[in-house]
């Protein structure tokens, strides 16, 4: 038998001595009905909406439609127990998470409750699933980046934080790769994250959890996972319990990064617990507040100025700003991103990372589609030195599918056109990354320099992710002052073009790959 | 479908209107206490089920039992309902009538569930400290049950006051758990 912590005689003493004995009064109902996880319940004339309600077998439920002679709610958890004529209890609070840095590493339920036997979760604070965003007088515009350590993502669509980016794509594109990889580059950069799975496979979850483990990124992570099998209601507050446990870093002036994989699987959810409540549908069959299930959602995540963060605290954490960076994940069906809830998500978010099968399957991973993919925010965040450099990339790209059509007649063309043609094809093999292997801000600035400078044109294009790989190892062995100082300042100088100019002849004329 | 005291409800209001109209309040209340338990008798209910049984039969056939119980305008009220074929609700009918009643009359029904019979003095003491935290008079009706061990249950509309020591010890039980 194994004795529990909390049975130590002392604290049993204190906890009996404590007790409260007085007499509760609360509002009761009783369950009407029960179908499908949604519970018609008889009386409750005092229940708010939103509040949680207790089940006989300690069960929750959250009220969502309050109608003249019933309230119906959705059951959050097993309803298998629940039976016609039990008695419900308000609660009088807002159904809320556990929130606090004690989270970090855990993997919980939509509820908070930890669901990866590593014992109890000991926060002290809970708050809230549902809040209104933070307005316009406290908030500030994007100036720093969340670097993802992905070339790709970083030259051309980079982020910042507090900016909304949506992943989108088909199924197999890498949408949850692009994120696993942002969560991964985060580790000993402050950027707390947090990765809410919906209505994935376990299986998928646990192999989430694993990698990250892996590469020493589930210290800095939180994992909110609402499963295929748990019920629709969980699948759809699981997004805001994840918020919240972000806002908390936001609000005391930390940064944070909350991927939701993947809304669609929300709708879906939301859908269900919709029709079921008797909602009328809309297109689709979605009810008509899809779109505000999501807007209200991406709002939360946002930058926050130093005097909200100090008002909030009451002064304790003083001039420092906060921020919520959301990677919304959104799939698509055989690439059509003019459905109802693709379009919504993409008009909520401050642009989209554009993933697509053919890139995928041509061997470019990840598989961005750099003409569709835009940040509407990220360019003001964007590192000096990348920034500098990666407008070339995202050119010379750009050109080259405009003539990309044209290279099977490579021997007909014009000088000029068959070199925009082969520094096309360089770059496209440059952007090509390793799942799993971020790259700094040096190592980043190296590649992109490299091919503005034109360093890559007289080396075979099958060669390009060799050539890399052997000059990043190059230089961080023989330049690491220089990789060193562009990490820690990020700008960019004559100087620093100098010796990036230096580092790669030398590497050239005395290295082989 | 919408449920029954929903459907009730324009019944029940109209029956009241016309009742504090012709100040008849306490009559009306008994009428429907005697319609609703004619049509909660489980033949009566199967009656009343049964499509094949014409409407007019059916209000004969409730006149009938009520007899000297129904005055005219209750009679009516038993034909309307026969017409609309709504005779199932008449129950829901007479609930919502006496809510309406005693919110007119500024009282309200409580339940005392308690563990041991409940002397008169406590059911006054209970009665005036009802009546001040719910400001209005309060009707008790009292009832036992031994499972609570002791203490009581107040039950008025929706509110429970649970002053059991079974609720304390399931509150203990939670405490100490967690």
């Amino acid at each position: 038998m194994q004795l529990n912590p909390a049975e130590i005689s002392e604290l049993i003493k204190q906890k009996i001595q404590n007790f409260d004995a007085t007499t509760e009064a609360r509002t009761e109902g009783t369950v009407v009905s029960l179908t499908d996880g949604i519970a018609r319940v008889h009386g409750l004339s005092d229940v708010m909406s939103g509040e949680m309600l207790e089940f006989p077998g300690n069960i929750y439920g959250l009220a969502l439609n309050l109608e003249r002679d019933s309230v119906g709610a959705v059951i959050l958890g097993d309803y298998q127990g629940i039976t016609e004529g039990d008695s419900v209890k308000c609660t009088g609070r807002i159904l809320e998470v556990p929130v606090g840095p004690e989270l970090m590493g855990r993997v919980v339920d939509s509820l908070g409750n930890p669901i990866d036997g590593k014992g109890p979760v000991k926060t002290s604070m809970s708050s809230a699933i549902e809040k209104i965003a933070p307005g316009v007088i406290a908030r500030q515009s994007v100036d720093e980046p969340v670097q993802t350590g992905l070339k790709a993502i970083d030259a051309m669509v980079p982020i910042g934080r507090g900016q909304r980016e949506l992943i989108i794509g088909d199924r197999q594109t890498g949408k949850t790769a692009v994120a696993i990889d942002a969560i991964i580059n985060q580790k000993g950069k402050g950027v707390k994250c947090i990765y809410v799975a919906i209505g994935q496979k376990a299986s998928s979850v646990a192999s989430v959890v694993r990698k990250l483990e892996e590469h020493g990124a589930l210290d800095h992570t939180i994992i909110v996972s609402a499963a295929a099998s748990d019920s629709a209601a969980m699948q759809y507050i699981a997004p805001y319990a994840g918020c919240t446990m972000g806002e908390y870093f936001r609000d005391r002036g930390e940064d944070a990064l909350i991927v939701y994989d993947d809304l669609t699987k929300q709708a879906w959810a939301y859908r269900q617990v919709s029709l079921l409540l008797r909602r009328p549908p809309g297109r689709e069959a979605y009810p008509g507040d899809v779109f505000y299930l999501h807007s209200r959602l991406l709002e939360r995540a946002s930058r926050v100025n130093a005097e909200y963060v100090e008002n909030f605290t009451d002064g304790k954490v003083k001039g420092k700003t906060g921020s919520l960076t959301a990677l919304p994940i959104i799939e698509t069906q055989g690439g059509d991103v003019s459905a109802f809830v693709p379009t919504n998500v993409i008009s909520i978010t401050d642009g989209q990372i554009f993933l697509e099968t053919d890139l995928f399957n041509s061997g470019i991973r990840p598989a961005i589609n750099a003409g569709l993919s835009v940040s509407r925010v990220g360019g003001a965040a964007q590192t000096k030195i990348i920034k500098k450099l990666g407008g070339g990339v995202r050119l010379d790209l750009a050109q080259y599918r405009e003539l990309a059509a044209f290279a099977q007649f490579a021997s007909d063309l014009d000088e000029s056109t068959r070199k925009q043609i082969e520094r096309g094809q360089r770059v496209t093999e440059l952007m090509k990354q390793k799942q799993y292997s971020p790259l700094s801000i040096a190592e980043m600035g190296l590649s992109l320099f490299a091919a503005n400078e034109g360093f890559l044109d007289d080396v075979p294009v099958e060669k390009i992710v060799d050539f890399e790989e052997a000059m990043h190892s190059f230089a961080n062995s023989n330049s690491a002052d220089l990789m060193k100082e562009i990490n820690e300042s990020g700008g960019y100088s004559d100087d620093i073009a100098g010796k990036l100019r230096g580092t790669i002849e030398k590497f050239k004329s005395t290295s082989t790959w | 479908m919408a449920e029954a005291s929903t459907i009730a409800r324009p019944y029940a209001q109209a029956v009241f209107d016309l009742a504090t109209g012709s100040k008849k309040l306490s009559e009306w209340s008994k009428q429907l206490d005697t319609l609703s338990a004619i049509v909660n008798d489980n033949q009566i209910s199967g009656l009343i089920a049964n499509p094949s049984v014409e409407s007019e039969q059916l209000v004969d056939l409730l006149i009938n039992i009520a007899k000297d119980n129904l005055d005219q305008e209750g009679k009516n009220l038993v034909k309307v309902l026969a017409e609309n074929d709504r005779l199932s609700v008449i129950s829901e009918i007479a609930t919502i009538f006496e809510e309406l009643k005693d919110e007119a009359e500024k009282t309200v029904q409580a339940e005392v569930i308690s563990a041991y019979e409940l002397k008169n003095d406590q059911k006054s003491k209970l009665q005036a400290a009802l009546k001040k935290r719910l400001g209005c008079e309060v009707e008790i009706t009292s009832r036992v049950d031994k499972d609570l061990l002791g203490g009581a249950i107040i039950r008025a509309g929706d509110m429970i006051i649970d002053g059991s020591v079974t609720a304390q010890l399931d509150r203990l039980t939670s405490e100490l758990s967690h």
